[in-house]
């Protein structure tokens, strides 16, 4: 035994997986090997049906055979109990593979007169044991013996013994026991029990139940220390390990398209990242479920399968409501690419709600998962618990390889910014809607607070749902700020006016120009023509006096000829010649 | 262990036990059976004391 530890330490300790959904996880592979195992808690809180699981996990799946030995519920009860999960124990114990026996004890039917011991209690499940070669064995609740049976000195004894005697045998036991009032469990069996004991929680907050599970200690190897939410279902049990879960989780380069080709443009020409997470956060009836609607139906036409959670609204109320805005959800339905799941919030814990979605992305391996709103599950002080929800399901989600899509209701009054801060680290692209209230209506702004990875635009759009789906306009920035809606229209037409009026004035300036310029010209004319005439009246004049001129020089030559003056005919013949040039 | 099956049919835990069958209702006493007067008393017979 000494040695098998001291090796088993080194190594890892030998396990038996349960193949309880996420248990294996956080102990490292399972219950520990041929060692006892304490399971512990409150009345209703599974401990019958962990060790059920256990046995019937056991026998179907590793050949491994189990004895159960109930000391509460008849053979009958038992498995008319479990049938509900099923698990077909008839079938199983016919097999040979499962072995039930009910012990029988109550209290006032047995009188103690000196020492005994429980050899009987060795001799039935020796004898089951080796009937079926069992590797797996289930005492449920041994604890039960104090009750019926006097002394309990002796018992304590005799079930430290009968717990070494299973250890020698090398078969894989769980006890189950109540919970205690400050203790584990009420006759302190924890002592008995070393390697392994597992507190199972039922816990009622807010009306709503949780169930968790806690690996209270678990000798030689390392496991999970948390308290995991754990769910009961029609498939038996589920662990949710998902804190386990590191930041190592790839992501994609991939862009796919919001479905709204302006949106797109926002951000950075391509849309949001495949496998991030998107919120879109604003107040009521700011069009969120719309933003999403929009998204799923992009996504099914690149054939992509969608899962929706609707916490608010019916799902053929959604798809009525989306068909009022263009967006036709239905045949992707009835095509089976898009899966709707609706519940109220209030109808469970929010671990039910973690598991059950997990769950049915499991089943339905969606790309694209919808949650309409998550913060219908804020109820009173819960955010912390529901951020650590959220990040366990951001968290599966994103190893998954799923874009996440989360609508947030924001109150009006608050600042919307701070009113979704417990989720925002989780998110990789927030878009938020709010109304403008302008000139006595509403209208809506969308922009993006962040994205991620990529350069997204910084302005407001202005957010219209039309009877063709989301339409993205750009808001009116002026002199007067932000406008949008019908304000943005009437500062529209009044901007366009007066740039009519003021093209209108430009035109009369230009014609007054034009004009001024046909006067000028006709000016020019008239002191051109004017000049002409002056021009013409004074070359008259010139070419009088040159004739003038010339006849006097004619003149004189003709009185020089006729006083026959030599000289002065010579002197008036050069100046002749100099005029005829 | 000749008889394992025997310890489930009749309910046997604790090593001794005496079974009252007859008359009903059954009545078990574990332990040597050291105390005669707890046995008598246990079995309801503790006038017929000389028939154990």
């Amino acid at each position: 035994m000494k040695n098998t530890k001291a090796h088993s330490l080194r190594n890892t300790l030998p396990k038996s997986p349960t193949s309880i959904q996420g248990l294996d996880e956080i102990t490292g592979g399972g219950l520990p090997k041929g060692r006892p195992t304490l399971i512990c808690g409150g009345a209703g809180c599974g401990k019958t049906l962990f060790a059920m699981e256990f046995l019937v996990r056991g026998a179907t799946l590793y050949n491994e055979p189990g004895v159960f030995i109930s000391f509460e519920e008849t053979e009958k009860e038992l498995t008319a109990n479990v049938a509900s999960l099923g698990f077909d124990l008839d079938n199983l114990v016919k097999r040979n593979k499962i072995w039930l026996e009910h012990i029988h004890i109550v209290r006032g039917e047995i009188e103690q007169s000196g020492e005994y011991d429980l050899e009987g209690l060795f001799i039935r499940i020796h004898h089951a044991v080796e009937s079926i070669g069992a590797k797996r064995v289930v005492l449920d609740t041994i604890e039960t013996l104090f009750t019926g049976l006097p002394n309990s000195h002796i018992l304590r004894s005799e079930l430290q013994r009968l717990l070494r005697w299973l250890k020698r045998k090398g078969v894989t036991t769980i006890i189950t026991a109540e919970r205690g009032e400050g203790t584990l469990t009420r006759q302190g069996l924890e002592e008995y029990v070393s390697d392994c004991v597992i507190l199972l929680d039922h816990r009622v907050n807010d009306q709503s139940s949780i169930r968790r599970l806690r690996i209270v200690k678990y000798r030689g190897s390392t496991h999970g220390t948390n308290e995991y939410p754990f769910l009961i279902d029609e498939d038996g049990f589920s662990v949710l390990p998902v804190t386990s879960l590191g930041l190592n989780y790839s992501s994609s380069h991939e862009r796919i398209s919001t479905g709204i080709p302006r949106l797109d443009t926002m951000l950075s020409g391509k849309g949001y990242f495949r496998n991030s997470t998107v919120l879109v956060s604003g107040t009521a009836g700011t069009g969120k479920t719309s933003i999403a609607a929009q998204f799923v139906e992009a996504a099914c036409k690149r054939g992509e399968r969608v899962l929706y959670f609707t916490f608010e609204e019916s799902p053929s109320q959604l798809v009525r409501n989306m068909r009022s805005i263009g967006i036709n959800l239905e045949p992707w339905v009835k095509k089976g690419l898009l899966q709707f799941h609706a519940a109220r919030p209030t109808l469970y814990g929010l671990e039910t709600h973690l598991t059950t979605s997990i769950k049915l992305i499991n089943q339905f391996k969606p790309a694209v998962v919808v949650l309409d709103p998550i913060n219908a599950f804020v109820m009173g002080e819960n955010q912390t618990e529901v951020k650590t929800m959220l990040l366990r399901l951001v968290d599966y989600l994103k190893m998954k390889q799923v874009t996440a899509f989360f609508t947030s209701l924001s109150s009006a009054d608050d600042n919307m910014e701070t009113t979704d801060i417990y989720i925002s680290s989780l998110i990789d692209t927030w878009l938020l809607l709010r109304d403008i209230e302008i000139g006595g209506e509403r209208n809506r702004g969308l922009y993006v607070l962040k994205s991620r990875g990529m350069a997204h635009s910084n302005q407001i759009r202005e957010f219209r749902l039309t009877d063709h789906g989301i339409e993205l306009l750009d808001v009116y920035v002026g002199a007067e700020g932000v406008l949008t809606g019908s304000a943005r229209l009437s500062q529209e037409t009044k901007d366009e006016a007066e740039q009519l009026l003021r093209q209108q004035e430009i035109g009369s300036k230009q014609f007054g120009l034009e004009r001024k310029r046909d006067a000028m010209e006709a000016q020019i004319v008239v002191l051109r023509s004017e000049f002409e005439a002056e021009e013409s009246e004074a070359l008259k004049v010139i070419g009088i006096e040159k004739a003038r001129n010339e006849r006097f020089t004619q003149d004189k030559i003709k009185m020089g000829k006729s006083r026959r003056s030599d000289v002065s005919i010579k002197i008036s013949g050069k100046n002749k010649k100099k005029i005829d040039i | 262990m000749k008889n394992p099956q025997l310890a489930r049919d009749e309910q046997i835990l604790a090593i001794p036990t005496l079974v009252r069958k007859i008359p009903r209702p059954i009545r078990n006493i574990i332990g040597d059976l050291i105390n005669t007067e707890r046995v008598l008393a246990g079995l309801d017979i503790r006038e017929y004391s000389g028939k154990i």
